[in-house]
């Protein structure tokens, strides 16, 4: 771990510095965003919006350089597409009559071929591996920069309407007789996920950063008795995660996605035995 | 605020279908102010349809409905709803206190954080309930009698008008739903209150008229709701048990009296 510390200083290892930072910031998004997302159960639809992240990477990297808009930077065909996959899921469970998963698988798989369908014609190489599973070796200062801004926008948006969240995560329908705008908040809780999810992409990677959306907000969910608490103790466990990994990955020379994701999933093993185990005994 | 002259609920030649099935049909009846009545009907039969009308929920196909002589919808400030405390998620980690605000939201517009006086009103209502000492409690670690009277606190939070209850006996032992008679009764004192129940024996107890609802509705007084009324409106004979908790050994009865 010490080898890890001295590299975080090393002036040729910047890109470890910068996923470290972007790692802490992100876990405030994560932990806030997530605690909604786990207390509503609407992880799966962050898995949706996540994985069609990778159509708006993919015709993001197909305009830069195949149409040649040097402008079109990957995250921000992210951010786009993050944000049409929540407004279409958002509406799709609202107005239409369908099967809500069904929707929601929908996108999911067409969002993830659309994005490797634009690679697959996008000039030059580009490695879908590095989207899907993430790498820090891609983290660059405008990373960094787009995770502060959208840590201030989750922020900001949270402070305003916790307690209107919270009252249409829990009762919908009486929220709505509130007066409250109940579509309109659920609407905003995806919109929400949406950027959260982008933020943390080209660390731990599409396919896993629905990881980090669920698993420090359920060990949170064990021991908390308020959704504050839990949002909390989620930004808390998230940013563990994410420096504990970044540390071993470096450490065990192992790519970094996964072994974030295995140090919270094993952390939620625990817990729940643990919380089990208390609950029996008490008995 | 003064309420208007007139009924507080008013429906006229109200019909309203789901799907294409008819739920409702010609539906008419008024409620007074400071009345106690009760919807009563077969499971499917178009209660909670009424309620949801009422609230502006659902939208009637046909007829005119008013509630405090407005378009259901415009009035919702001044109702207080309970809904069936069944379709809850338990792992969901709000306290009772929590809950009961949520009844506060919308009580004079957008708000930021709740106020003092906010608390104070859903401390107040929690009271009422006898539930103040289980205002830190999880909604989960409550019994089923104790999470319907945190709904009802939720209610009455706002200091509404018209209280409507969607079966608030629905799974509450005879112990509980004493209590509850006793609170809907001290409740009705200073506001109108229509409930939904398809128990008959309690409705009988505590309230002067029912409206039954099959699809059609008809409005009887409680004194008369015989076995005749009962098989109009289930279709069928059904064995009643009284609910009769002020004496030892519960009545058995073809009709309520």
């Amino acid at each position: 771990m010490m080898a890890f510390v001295d590299a975080l200083t090393a002036p040729h290892l910047s890109f470890l510095r910068y996923a470290l930072i972007v790692g802490v910031l992100a876990g405030i998004p994560f932990g806030l965003v997530g605690a909604y997302v786990v207390a509503r159960r609407i992880s799966f639809i962050a898995g949706a919006i996540s994985h069609c992240v990778l159509g708006g990477i993919g015709a993001a990297l197909y305009c830069q350089n195949a149409l040649g808009w040097t402008w079109c930077h990957p995250m921000l065909g992210a951010l786009v597409a993050a944000l049409i996959a929540a407004l279409i899921i958002g509406l799709v469970s609202r107005r239409a009559r369908e099967r809500e998963d069904s929707v929601i698988v929908a996108l999911w798989v067409v969002g993830m071929s659309a994005g490797l369908l634009f690679l697959a014609r996008t000039p030059g190489y580009v490695d879908p591996m590095s989207y899907l599973w993430g790498n820090i070796l891609l983290i660059s200062k405008i990373d960094l920069w787009l995770v502060v801004g959208l840590d201030v926008i989750v922020g900001v948006l949270l402070f305003l309407f916790h307690n209107q969240l919270v009252a249409v995560c829990f009762d919908e329908e009486f929220a709505r007789l509130r007066g409250l705008k109940a579509d309109l908040y659920y609407l905003l809780l995806l919109f929400l996920t949406a950027l959260t999810v982008v933020t943390l992409v080209r660390i731990v990677g599409i396919v896993l950063v629905i990881a980090l959306i669920t698993l420090p907000a359920a060990v949170a969910g064990a021991l908390s008795r308020r959704l504050w608490q839990m949002m909390g103790l989620a930004v808390v466990f998230c940013i563990a995660f994410t420096t504990i990994g970044l540390g071993a990955s470096y450490t065990l020379d192992l790519p970094s996605g996964p072994v974030i994701v295995v140090i919270a999933g094993a952390c939620y093993l625990l817990v729940s035995l643990l919380k089990r185990l208390i609950r029996r005994f008490q008995k | 605020m003064t309420d208007k002259p007139g009924p507080v609920v008013a429906m006229e030649n109200v019909s309203f279908s789901y799907d294409g099935r008819l739920v409702l049909e010609n539906a008419s009846f008024e409620v007074q102010d400071q009345e106690l009545v009760c919807v009563v009907g077969p499971n499917g039969g178009g209660k909670t349809t009424l309620i949801k009308i009422m609230l502006g929920l659902e939208h009637p196909r046909h007829g005119r409905v008013r509630i405090f002589n407005a378009p259901p919808g415009e009035t919702r400030g001044r109702i207080g709803y309970m809904p069936q405390h069944l379709q809850y998620d338990p792992l969901f980690p709000v306290t009772v206190l929590d809950i009961v605000l949520m009844g506060r939201l919308g009580t004079s517009g957008f708000r930021l954080r709740f106020s003092a006086k906010d608390r104070e009103a859903a401390r107040e209502a929690l009271s009422e309930m006898d539930l103040a000492d289980r205002a830190q409690s999880l909604f989960a670690d409550l019994s089923g009698g104790q999470r319907q009277r945190v709904l009802i606190a939720r209610a009455i939070s706002c200091n509404p008008k018209l209280l409507l209850l969607d079966e608030p006996t629905a799974n509450v032992d005879p112990k509980a739903e004493a209590l509850l008679v006793d609170t809907i009764r001290a409740l009705n004192k200073r506001m109108t209150v229509i409930m939904v129940s398809h128990d008959l024996g309690f409705v009988s107890d505590i309230v002067e008229r029912v409206i039954c609802v099959n699809k059609t509705v008809h409005i009887h007084p409680t004194s008369d709701v015989t076995g005749q009324v009962i098989r109009d409106v289930y279709g069928m004979d059904r064995r009643m048990v009284r609910h009769d908790h002020h004496s030892e050994k519960d009545l058995l009865d073809d009709g309520l009296r």
